[in-house]
C-alpha cells in the first residue's frame, strides 16, 4: 500500500496503491495525515490504484471524511473499480462522500 | 470437479495477525487463478476471511480460542467458506452490533461495517454450535 501526494492549482491529490486490510490500515491513515497540511483546502483521494480494501481501511476513508469536515476543506473521491465502488456503496458513504468517476470530474467538483 | 483449500492455524502461534493475513490471502489467490474465479470473487472471498479472522484472531486470543480452520471448496457454481474454530461460543450474524447508514457524516459511527458487509455481499451465511466449536459457513456464487 503506498499513498502519493500531488499538488497542483490549489488541489491536493493522493493516489493510493495496493491493498488496505487490517494489518496495514494505520499506516495508510499515518501516510494521509502526513501529506495533507493546513493549507489543502481541496483534496482528492485518486484510487484507481486501489485492489483492496476492507472495513479496517473503510473506517480510515471515514475517519479522513470526518477529519476534512472538521477542518472546512473540501474532499472527494474517484476512479475506484467496480468491486472497490460496491464496497463503498454498501457501507453507505455514497450518501456522505463526493465519488467520482475520474479525477477530472472529481477536481471540477470542487470549482 | 471440485477444488478446495484448508488451513489450519495455530492462534497462539506467535505469527502476527498480518502475517497471517499475507498467508491467507495468497493463497486464496492462488485457489482463485486455479479454478478461474473473476476478480469480484476473489475479492468476495478475501473479504469475507479478513473481516472474520481479524474479529476471531484480536478478540479471540484472549478468550482462549487456539485453532482456527478455514476451509475453501469451489465448486462449479458456489463457493463455500466454512470457518471453525474453539473459542467461547460466538455467532457473529447475532452478536455483532450493526452499523447506523444513515447517519450523516459528522456522527457516523466509525466501525461495525465487517460483519455488515459478509451478510450482504454472500448468497447465504449460517451458524452453528456444535461439539464445542464455532462454524461458520458461507456461500458465494461462482457468478459475480
Amino acid at each position: 500500500m503506498q499513498v502519493t501526494p500531488e499538488r497542483s492549482d490549489g488541489i491536493l491529490v493522493l493516489s493510493t496503491e495496493g491493498r488496505i486490510d487490517g494489518s496495514n490500515a494505520h499506516r495508510f491513515h499515518d501516510q494521509i495525515n502526513k501529506a495533507i497540511t493546513s493549507e489543502d483546502k481541496n483534496i482528492v483521494l485518486d484510487l484507481e490504484g486501489l485492489e483492496y480494501i476492507s472495513s479496517a481501511g473503510l473506517r480510515i476513508v471515514l475517519l479522513v471524511a470526518k477529519e476534512i469536515r472538521r477542518a472546512e476543506s473540501n474532499f472527494a473521491l474517484c476512479s475506484m473499480s467496480e468491486t472497490v465502488e460496491q464496497v463503498f456503496q454498501l457501507s453507505g458513504f455514497g450518501q456522505i462522500m463526493d465519488i467520482h468517476d475520474s479525477r477530472e470530474a472529481a477536481i471540477a467538483s470542487f470549482a | 470437479m471440485k477444488s478446495s483449500l484448508s488451513l489450519k492455524i495455530e492462534v497462539g502461534g506467535g505469527d502476527s495477525v498480518a502475517t497471517l493475513l499475507e498467508h491467507v490471502y495468497a493463497e486464496v489467490v492462488d485457489l482463485g487463478e486455479k479454478e478461474g474465479w473473476p476478480p469480484k470473487l476473489v475479492y468476495m472471498v478475501n473479504l469475507v476471511l479478513e473481516e472474520l479472522e481479524v474479529n476471531a484472531l484480536t478478540h479471540g486470543r484472549a478468550s482462549g480460542l487456539e485453532e482456527y480452520e478455514i476451509m475453501i471448496s469451489s465448486q462449479p457454481k458456489v463457493v463455500t467458506v466454512e470457518l471453525t474454530d474453539d473459542g467461547p461460543p460466538f455467532n457473529p450474524l447475532t452478536d455483532a452490533p450493526l452499523p447506523d447508514l444513515d447517519a450523516p457524516l459528522e456522527s457516523r459511527p466509525i466501525g461495525g461495517l465487517g460483519i455488515y458487509l459478509i451478510k450482504t455481499m454472500v448468497d447465504d451465511v449460517s451458524y452453528r454450535r456444535e461439539a464445542e466449536r464455532n462454524h461458520l459457513t458461507m456461500k458465494i456464487g461462482r457468478d459475480q
